[in-house]
């Protein structure tokens, strides 16, 4: 965990080293680092509708709004696909499909066929979220040793004791890794939902971007990365506790 | 109202192309320079493994940072220029590639390794000539990896003010009209697929003893 | 009891993995299926567990048909070890011994106090109890599969080629541990293997199958190797079948060599009386204890290297017999007396 916290240090050590002169958009002479602490400490920023607490609740609806639905339909898709050990070649082939597809693209599609609210981006991100938590599940239910089924069934377990006490647990790893994935994209892609009208931290990004003011951007954007950072520590130590130490093979 | 309207389409031939010829571009200098990048880092992460597990914790948060949020995070140094794209782009790439050709280099059978070894192959040699084979569906699988993802992400770069096909999207949502819209999402598909069929034909070409083997 | 009675496995495509199989697998002994790869003998195990359904036939345990039972239940009552333990990686060893008890509902003290005790019976430190499978060597695992199997005591213990994955050192003391155990527990335990040495070694009864899925013979291993009922039986039975026969026999099972030329050292005897069959004699005190032999005639007494005892195996004999400068063991019963010799006549006699 320790390294998380390291590249937090070097990303804000970083930003505060900026040149004053930075290029691109206007800097008025304060340098990057004293216009972002402006911004921060601003009342506005922490009290009202578009304060950063209401964004970053904003933004964290948006993610776990689309995550809960992904979830629902992507687990039992994959983990159901891997435990019959039918329809892989599908779900591979879907999935890398929907790594071809860009999220911005769909985000705006999505925007112009239904219109304006929060359904739309909401289908672009489920959309975006369960390629990769199908794929996962799916090699990990497949990777299960074949003996280690046999043992199951030789024991006496019924299909579901198989699945949730056996097969599913060894599999863990793997369906982490695609909830992690999944999570850390529609946190990233939640972005964009500010492009098309609705709220979420990146209203600082595209607002700052049309208005020209270099803080709001850069500040915004830390935000979004601090954040995505957190999240995916938090998911790696939420596998941590749902892993058993017995499919841990650390060197 | 049909989604595509084909007559835009034929008024706006050059521009499409001219996009799509930008898109190319970028995912292209985004793939070489990151693999440019990744080959010595890897080697060397190879050849010290204690230089491993750092580097690749370290590119994993890299890579869980918001492609936009990095693009807008390089504007302080680099403006909204092509430079931040690429600077962007190829830390994407330099993520995904690094850690393919590591995890390659280091499924090499040890006693392939060993064997060249004892043949008397040189260092340069046998990773040229043995070891570099063996990995090369495992740092194609990465190649293939980064190429798809590289051509959605230079899309996103359209709100900096690169973006190829990305544009396309921009000129749609601002005029409210689906045709550019679908026009840059389906070539954007189009292009990331026939890369990937590419990539895997190449690799096909390659590695002629992995053919009739299950992938 | 197991009984097969015109039992058939056939495959989709029309392949006959077990052919109109009968056998009676008898409780309490060990029965081992042994057979080149492709004779079904991993089928015919897997059946009775309902592992694969048969395609035709009947099969049954203590006169009770296996489908009459639900399947869980059924094999919730028999153990099952096979070659690469199988064991859960998720799980520690404990958990992974408490698998059956807990699905059986037992509660929490029985399952403890029945998991410790099975890893002191297969043989294993009770601090491992808490590692993980990836932690132990091969020949822990298949101990942790093999208590795992013994779980709720089972009556029945179906073995699949378990010792193949293990180096022949660790294979041969886990044969030597599964006849302990069996000596002991008294299991209906039956045992798959491609390897004929260890169903000689292992075995009560063996049966023997031929690839199509027929049985060749059922018998002892004795019986077997005396008797092999056709050539694939002999030849698979190898052509030093003697030799294994011999090793499943002891001393008190062959002949002493007639007429031995033996002398008491506290008797002088005449050269002239001394066998004119031999050139040496063997001598003994007027105890009746072995002193050593020497050339007839001659005074110095020579020692022997190797002597026997009535429970040698008679293998044993023979190599001591083919050591010997004479071409004969002496035998030394418990109380140090000799009980005569024997020497490869005397073998052949005993496989006769």
């Amino acid at each position: 965990m320790s390294r998380y916290v390291l590249v937090l240090v070097a990303m804000m050590l970083g930003l505060l080293s900026l040149p004053a002169q930075a290029i691109g958009l206007e800097a008025d002479g304060l340098g990057v680092a004293g216009q972002l602490v402006d911004w921060f400490v601003a009342p506005a920023q922490w009290h009202g509708p578009t304060s950063l607490p209401t964004r970053i609740v904003e933004h964290l609806y948006y993610m776990t709004s689309a995550m809960a639905i992904a979830l629902l339909i992507a687990l039992p898709v994959g983990i159901g696909l891997g435990h019959w050990g039918r329809g892989g070649l599908l779900a591979i082939n879907v999935a890398n499909m929907g790594r071809a597809v860009p999220s911005f693209g769909l985000v705006i599609l999505m925007f112009l066929l239904v219109g304006f609210g929060f359904v739309p981006v909401l289908v672009a991100l489920v959309a975006l979220a369960i390629p990769p938590m199908v794929t996962n599940s799916y090699v990990g239910m497949q990777a299960v040793d074949p003996a280690v089924r046999t043992a199951a069934i030789a024991l006496g377990l019924s299909r579901w004791q198989r699945l949730f006490q056996v097969e599913l647990p060894i599999a863990m790893p793997l369906v982490m890794a695609g909830i992690r994935t999944s999570a850390v994209q529609v946190l990233s892609t939640a972005t964009l939902a500010a492009y098309v009208g609705l709220g979420g931290l990146g209203r600082y990004l595209i607002d700052g971007l049309a208005q020209q003011q270099l803080a709001q951007v850069v500040g915004g954007a830390l935000v979004v990365a601090v954040l995505a950072v957190l999240l995916e520590a938090l998911l790696a130590g939420l596998q941590h506790l749902l892993v058993s130490p017995g499919l841990r093979r650390e060197g | 109202m049909s989604l595509v309207q084909w007559d835009w389409v034929a008024r706006h031939g050059g521009e499409i192309g001219a996009q799509l010829g930008q898109h190319v571009l970028l995912t292209g200098l985004a793939l070489g320079f990151g693999l440019l990048i990744a080959f010595p880092l890897a080697l060397a992460a190879v050849r010290w493994p204690r230089f491993y597990g750092p580097s690749l914790g370290l590119t994993g948060i890299l890579f869980t940072v918001p492609s936009l949020a990095l693009f807008i995070l390089l504007i302080p140094f680099t403006g909204l220029s092509i430079a931040t794209s690429l600077i962007g782009l190829t830390i994407y790439t330099l993520l995904i590639l690094f850690r393919n050709i590591v995890e390659g280099l280091r499924g090499v059978p040890a006693d392939v390794s060993e064997a060249a070894k004892a043949l008397g192959y040189s260092r340069g040699r046998r990773l040229v000539q043995v070891e570099l084979p063996i990995a090369l569906p495992v740092i194609m699988a990465g190649v293939r990896i980064a190429a798809v993802t590289t051509i959605g992400m230079v899309t996103v770069t359209a709100l900096i003010g690169q973006g190829g096909l990305g544009q396309l999207f921009i000129t749609g949502f601002t005029l409210h009209f689906t045709t550019p819209l679908l026009v840059g999402f389906v070539l954007s598909i189009a292009l990331a697929v026939s890369v990937d069929l590419l990539l895997a034909g190449l690799l096909w070409w390659l590695t002629p003893w992995q053919r009739g083997r299950a992938t | 009891m197991i009984t097969f009675e015109q039992v058939t496995k056939r495959y989709g495509d029309q392949t006959v993995a077990v052919d109109g199989l009968d056998l009676t697998i008898a409780s309490g002994e060990l029965t081992v299926l042994v057979g080149p790869s492709g004779c079904g003998k991993t089928t015919t195990l897997r059946m009775i567990n309902r592992l694969e359904p048969a395609s035709a036939g009947r099969i049954a345990i203590d006169d009770r048909a296996i489908d009459s039972l639900d399947a869980m239940t059924l094999r919730r009552g028999i153990g099952y070890v096979m070659q690469h333990s199988g064991l859960f990686p998720h799980r520690s060893v404990f958990d992974n011994i408490a698998t059956v008890p807990r699905l059986l509902g037992w509660k929490k003290p029985a399952v403890q106090e029945r998991v410790h005790r099975l890893i002191e019976t297969v043989g294993l430190s009770p601090s491992l109890a808490t590692r993980y499978p990836h932690q132990l060597s091969g020949g822990q695992q298949q101990r942790v599969g093999v208590a795992r199997a013994l779980a709720a005591d089972p009556p029945i213990l179906l073995m699949d080629e378990p010792f193949a994955a293990v180096d022949p050192i660790v294979r041969r003391r886990l044969q030597d541990e599964l006849l302990d155990l069996q000596a002991r527990l008294q299991k209906t335990i039956v045992f798959v293997t491609h390897d004929i040495d260890e169903a000689i070694r292992l075995g009560d009864r063996i049966a023997i199958f031929a690839v199509g899925g027929r049985l060749a013979q059922f018998d002892t291993p004795r019986n077997l190797l005396a008797a092999p009922a056709d050539d694939f039986v002999a030849d698979f039975l190898g052509r030093d079948r003697e030799l294994k026969r011999l090793a499943l026999l002891d001393v008190r099972q062959a002949p002493r060599m007639h007429a031995p030329p033996l002398v008491d050292n506290d008797r002088a005897v005449p050269e002239a009386k001394e066998s004119t069959v031999h050139d040496w004699v063997v001598v003994h005190d007027n105890a009746g204890r072995l002193l050593g032999w020497r050339h007839r005639g001659a005074s110095a007494l020579q020692p022997f290297t190797d002597t026997v005892s009535p429970t040698t195996a008679l293998d044993r004999v023979l190599a001591a017999a083919l050591r010997s400068p004479i071409g004969v063991v002496p035998v030394v019963d418990d109380d140090g007396c000799l009980d005569g010799l024997i020497g490869p006549a005397e073998l052949r006699k005993a496989l006769a």
